[in-house]
């Protein structure tokens, strides 16, 4: 079958391209591409150039590890006089070139460069699409991802110095420019450049999903999926869930430095000044930004994964072993991933207790990663190896992930934390297992996928080399620094020659560690050198080099299906994310381009109808609900500061509370009110829970079909009781912002009168709802509070009223605080 | 220099590498050859380097804590220490079992199973049984694993008894600053806004409240007189800041002034138990000594950022952060002067250093930790300043009277000490 698939595509591949030649300019067809392919190699090769740039910064600071106070030229070279007076790294820069030498390759190398090029080249190719859902918001998400690049990069010239917290950047030492030079204008490009980076990350992690939920091929189905896509799949759905609570914790952070707001900060005295930031918790801060950071991680690792799993298989001449525990286990990290962030906070301060519960789940997280260590082993056993670079880089890969897997349980237990914490042995467990992992998953993808991209072959030979001199110097340089930090060696350190304890050993072992990594890094021109000398005199390949059996081998590289033909408005892209479950099924598109032609203007057609018809409706534009659903998220660990504030409140007497509760809400399309009462406790003005009772207050009434009579008059009926709690997580002056979050459990029904004018119900259901919200309240008059606010109310269960329950919800109220009346008139 | 150069070198091999390279490719093209794209010569080397490197790997793996034994610390000196490093022990041989099969199944296989010609995979695609064996297994060795964990770290965690002796360990940028209770055994109230040159960790006393609110008031005067002097010259945003600046003095001043009311309350309420009242006798000091063998308390504080008090041969580690007191309890076992002679080492101390990133100076936030005999300690810290003392302390005072004064209360105190002993 293939074999026939291919000449006809391939004839109409060539064809498609000389059709679409003339009309493309420079631009649409380089820069504003739309072209996944295109905008994969975009994203690869901004990745590269990144990673030189951090790769350097290491050399640079690994120098003044080994070699402390020696003048380098090659340090003076890159950071000038202000920054390497007579040839020695400062201080302050050192600090600055380690956060942003970790902030590049995690953020920037490892998950817009990873996911970012293979993604977009994968996905369309290998669930048979013609392209991704959105062309357009592919082309912005790479086009943020470039933003935030530059404007990262852009703070390195600034005139205190880049960031330089490390790349977790906690608070009060990123929120005070008193503390630190780089927390000045230095920090504040770090953080808008994160919030680009996450609003492309975003853009980007969307259109991977919808594609490979709604585009993929006939008879592609989820349990056929390449592992790649599988990896790629959960890990857009990660970034999803974790980077807008990153943009919460930015956005607080930002506050605080900007608008006096005290998130973070508390009780702190610097510079010879007590501040005026009162109330805070700087482990608020941690816990926001681990619950993306560990996340964050596994987003770097999935990819990776992926590839290797897709690399071994076909280099090795046998389907990957335990196809479906592959998948299960993918699915049980990335969903462990979510619990297990407050391990990089063990000694924080934050209750032992807490510490617990984490060393449970993380513990538990080496489960799925062993099966996925024995699962490779047994693909490799008996099988029919070819080694080309990218199968070396890839069991190299299983093994740099078993060196830091196992490290990982060390870790994961809080008492052997204690004293390896923020050393070492902390840098050497996560570079083995997720900066040499991923980067050597990424290797392995681009020696693999290269002649897809390129239509060439990179050289091999050069890939051995490449490959050997990595792998040494990769565990040169980290499995010494272990026992650097088994040692006692602190992480972040300038220079050790202040302390006699890490002047013997310790001395050697870093100087052994920065002579690998001088090598490694050297041995990198290799790769970059064949890598751009093979785009243009690479040796041409033939359609299916490695005999994969993957449908991306299945057309010749040259294919250009997509291009020139989608070409959405701005206006549209919320909406083919939404819209595509209906209308973006299609049906082998490689076979029958001029099929895929017609249904793409007859839908652009549809779009534009939709589009009118949504401006009129403007309140439910659908685009909105991702988009909520996205931002309420954001707002869900703010809560996780409860955990640490709980046992505080719980010590005061609580008051009683009465509310009067009216939201505003959507259902189907029409503009409802809901009533309820409330009765709770309120601890410390802060904190409140309850049990409430809410019901449908105005008419949602709908002619439907009952007992084969058409056209009844039907009524929807709803109510349900609510516990409620409720978290004040502002409060300056009259000012409070609260987050009330209810679940409502109860029933709904339809309700008609029949030919006797007697009430009957035609169906019922169960509810369960969730409810989050946000609300500002401003006090006045004593008594008297306004408040406003929005959320948005989940329906969790499935329910035949045939209503749409789950919409936004908006809040505008008047408060009476009869408690204080009452106390006042009986004075 | 010779750094320099050895790169320099590096660099040169890196471009001689290319140009070969580019070399045989031109030669293979003018000879018309298209090679397969992995020769079968090219499988076999890389398989037997799986071999060789692989050995290499784990053989550097295995030398690199034997040649470096000297890096590890020492024997531990306090009694997590002694159930931490045991319980690094138990963790390092389960892992280490599980680290050098998995790494020599890798390395082996695929070293093993290159390409040949005419040769076929074997078609194994899974094995329900084998999976199930390999994720029962792994889970009920972590199980073991936590559970271990877990009884150590509540051990460690556990709440100190009442009474413990309690010291304050203060971080600011960039050092540490050591408080011990004084005669009541009880650390005294504090509060940010009271620190100053005088006052370095804002302790609460009467005269403290009194100094501050003075020197605040005379700050607010001044900054008054400024602005009316200055308001025809400035410029408007350069007034604005001045007046944004007098108006954080009165915000100061208000709290320090609500505090003087919760204080005179509290003394009220509590009489001599009010925790204002412990301040005066607090002993404030840039060095840290504890006793041997006594159940101690640190509270962790911090002025400004995080700070991480690390305690390496306490195998002790604890964030200090601003706004909130954190804790870690332990016992020191053994004395600075036996460490010395067990590391044979006569400069040894043990060293209180800063582990969580605080600013450019981070990399020396330091200070000894001296652990002595009880007797000596009870000395040391009689000898030390109160609170309320200090600037009298300045002047020396009559030799005799101190020493005096000194065993009289060594004398006093000796009983408790022993009975707090382990
Ligand atoms: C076997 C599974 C793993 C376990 C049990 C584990 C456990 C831990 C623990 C407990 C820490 C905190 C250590 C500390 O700060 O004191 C940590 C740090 C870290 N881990 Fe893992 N880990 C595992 C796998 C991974 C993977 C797969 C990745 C990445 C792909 C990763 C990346 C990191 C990073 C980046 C840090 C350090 C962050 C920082 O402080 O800068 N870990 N790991
Ligand atoms: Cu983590
Ligand atoms: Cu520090």
């Amino acid at each position: 079958m293939s074999a026939v698939a291919n000449t006809q595509a391939a004839h109409s591949g060539q064809h498609h391209a000389d059709l679409h030649h003339h009309k493309e300019s420079f631009i649409s067809k380089y820069i504003f591409s739309h072209d996944h392919k295109m905008i994969s190699k975009q994203f690869l090769i901004t990745a590269i150039v990144m990673a030189w740039v951090a790769m350097i910064m290491s050399v640079i600071f690994r120098l003044q590890i080994a070699w402390p106070g020696e003048s380098f030229a090659f340090t003076h070279f890159f950071l000038g006089e202000k920054w390497a007076p007579g040839g020695v790294l400062s201080s302050s820069m050192y600090l600055a070139l380690v956060t942003i030498h970790g902030t590049i390759m995690v953020f920037f190398v490892l998950t817009g460069g990873l996911s970012g090029t293979f993604s977009n080249l994968l996905i369309p190719y290998q669930v048979g699409a013609r392209d991704m859902a959105s062309g357009f918001i592919n082309m912005l998400s790479f086009w943020f991802f470039l933003a935030a690049s530059i404007i990262m990069l852009s703070s390195l010239f600034v005139e205190s110095g880049p960031a330089s917290g490390g790349w977790t950047v906690y608070p009060p030492l990123s929120a005070l420019p008193q503390a630190i030079p780089g927390s000045g204008t230095g920090m504040t490009l770090w953080l808008f450049s994160m919030v680009l980076f996450v609003a492309g990350s975003l853009m980007g992690s969307l259109n991977y999903i919808v594609t490979i939920m709604n585009l993929r091929t006939k008879g592609m189905k989820m349990t056929r999926l390449p592992l790649t896509i599988w990896a790629f799949l959960l890990t857009a759905i990660l970034g999803v869930l974790a980077f807008p609570v990153l943009v919460s914790a930015v956005a607080l952070l930002i506050m605080d430095r900007m608008m006096g707001t005290s998130f973070y900060l508390s009780e702190i005295h610097i510079a010879g000044e007590a501040l005026d930031h009162m109330g805070g918790s700087p482990i608020l801060y941690q816990h926001l930004f681990w619950f993306l950071g560990h996340p964050e991680v596994y987003i770097v690792i999935l990819p990776a994964f992926g590839i290797s799993s897709e690399v071994i298989s076909t280099m090795s001449r046998k389907p990957i072993f335990g196809y479906r525990a592959m998948i299960g286990s993918l699915m049980a990290i990335s969903f462990l991933s979510f619990i297990v962030w407050a391990h990089h906070m063990f000694i924080s301060g934050m209750n032992p207790f807490l510490g617990s519960v984490f060393v449970f789940t993380t513990v538990l997280i080496a489960i799925p990663s062993a099966v996925k260590v024995f699962n490779y082993i047994t693909t490799l056993w008996r099988g029919n190896i070819i080694f080309s670079p990218a199968m070396l880089f890839s069991i190299g890969m299983v093994s740099t992930f078993i060196a830091g897997g196992l490290t990982g349980i060390i870790l994961a237990n809080s008492a052997l934390d204690i004293q390896v914490h923020d050393t070492y042995f902390v840098i050497a467990h996560f570079h083995m297992v997720m900066g040499v992992s991923a980067i050597f998953a990424m290797f392995a993808g681009i020696y693999h996928w290269f002649p897809k991209m390129y239509g060439r072959m990179m050289s091999t030979k050069l890939g051995y080399l490449h490959f050997w001199v990595t792998f040494i110097c990769a565990y040169g340089v980290f499995i010494p620094m272990h026992y650097v930090g088994l040692a006692g060696g602190p992480r972040r350190y300038y220079n050790y020659t202040e302390f006699p304890m890490f002047n013997g050993g310790v001395a050697d072992l870093n100087v052994i560690i920065s002579i690998f990594a001088i090598i490694g890094a050297t041995a990198q021109i290799l790769f970059t050198y064949n890598f751009f000398r093979s785009i243009f005199s690479g040796q041409k390949a033939v359609q299916n080099p490695w005999h994969a059996n993957t449908l991306e081998w299945t057309t010749p590289w040259s294919i250009s299906m997509a291009t020139g033909l989608v070409r959405s408005l701005p206006f549209t892209v919320g909406l083919t994310i939404t819209a595509s479950p209906v209308s973006w099924k299609t049906t082998c598109p490689r076979t029958c381009p001029w099929k895929t032609a017609k249904r793409s203007i007859k839908q652009r057609r549809n779009l534009m109808g939709m589009s009118a018809l949504l401006c009129g409706h403007f309140r439910l534009y659908p685009p909105m609900r991702p988009a909520l659903i996205v931002f309420m998220l954001c707002w869900l660990p703010a809560k996780a500061q409860l955990l640490d504030s709980l046992a505080l409140f719980a010590e005061q007497t609580p008051r009683f509370v009465l509310k009067l509760d009216s939201r505003g809400s959507f259902i189907s399309n029409s503009n409802v009110s809901i009533m309820g009462v409330k009765a709770g406790l309120e601890y410390a003005g802060r904190f409140q829970y309850g049990l409430g009772y809410s019901f449908l207050w105005s008419p949602v009434e709908k002619p439907r079909t009952v007992d084969g009579v058409a056209a009844v008059s039907t009524t929807l009926r709803l109510g349900y009781f609510t516990p409620y709690v409720e978290y004040a997580f502002y409060q300056r002056g009259p000012w409070e912002a609260r987050i009330p979050v209810q679940f409502g459990i109860g029933s709904g029904s339809l309700v008609y009168r029949d030919a006797k004018d007697r009430k009957q119900r035609t169906a019922r259901s169960f509810l369960l709802l969730y409810e989050p919200s946000m609300t500002i309240q401003y006090r006045f008059l004593k008594y008297f509070g306004a408040n406003a606010g929005w959320g948005y109310r989940l329906l969790l269960v499935r329910t035949g009223l045939d209503e749409r329950l789950s919409a936004p919800t908006y809040v505008l109220g008047l408060k009476v605080f009869f408690g204080d009346l009452w106390k006042d008139l009986n004075k | 220099m010779t750094t320099l150069l050895i790169f320099a070198v590096i660099v040169l091999a890196f471009l001689v590498v290319m140009r070969l390279h580019r070399v045989s490719d031109l030669a293979a093209a003018l000879r018309g050859e298209r090679e397969e794209l992995i020769p079968e010569k090219d499988n076999r080397t890389s398989g037997r380097l799986m071999w060789v490197i692989g050995a290499i790997y784990l053989v550097f793996f295995t030398w690199v804590p034997i040649h470096f034994k000297s890096v590890f610390l020492p024997p531990p000196a306090s009694t997590q220490g002694v159930w931490i490093d045991a319980m690094y022990h138990f963790n390092w041989i389960m892992l280490g079992i599980v680290f050098y099969a998995t790494n020599i199944a890798l390395f082996y296989f695929s070293g093993k199973y290159f390409h040949r010609p005419g040769k076929k995979a074997f078609w194994y695609p899974h094995n329900n049984r084998l999976e199930l064996l390999w994720t029962a297994i792994p889970a009920m060795v972590l199980i073991v694993v936590i559970i271990y964990g877990l009884s150590v770290w509540n051990k460690i965690t556990a709440a100190p008894a009442p009474g413990t002796m309690a010291v304050e360990v203060y971080a600011k940028q960039f050092d540490w600053t050591i408080r011990y209770p004084g005669k009541d055994k009880q650390l005294g109230a504090t509060d940010f806004r009271l620190i100053n040159g005088d006052n370095p960790l804002g302790i609460v006393t009467g005269n403290s409240v009194k100094t501050r609110l003075a020197e605040l008031q005379a700050d607010l005067e001044k900054a008054e007189a400024d602005l009316v002097a200055q308001a025809e010259v400035q410029p408007q945003d350069q007034l604005a800041k001045m007046e944004e600046h007098i108006s954080h003095i009165r915000r100061q001043r208000e709290g320090i002034m609500n505090l003087e009311t919760l204080m005179k309350e509290d003394i009220a309420v509590n009489g001599g138990n009010s925790t204002y009242l412990h301040g005066a006798d607090d002993q404030v000091t840039k060095e840290f000594h504890l006793p041997q063998n006594v159940d101690v308390e640190l509270l962790i504080r911090s002025q400004d950022v995080i700070h991480s008090a690390y305690l390496p041969h306490m195998r002790a580690q604890m964030n200090a952060v601003p706004g909130m007191v954190t804790r870690i309890h332990l016992v020191p076992t053994i004395t600075t002067d036996s460490m010395r002679e067990v590391t044979n080492n006569p400069e040894f101390d043990y060293i209180l250093l800063c582990n969580k990133v605080c600013g450019i100076s981070h990399y020396n936030m330091q200070m000894p930790l001296t652990v002595e005999k009880p007797g000596a300690f009870k000395v040391w810290t009689i000898l030390l300043p109160t609170f309320e003392n200090r600037a009298k302390a300045d002047e020396p005072a009559p030799a005799d009277t101190v020493k005096t004064q000194v065993a009289a209360e060594a004398k006093a105190d000796s009983t408790t000490t022993e009975m707090k002993q382990h």
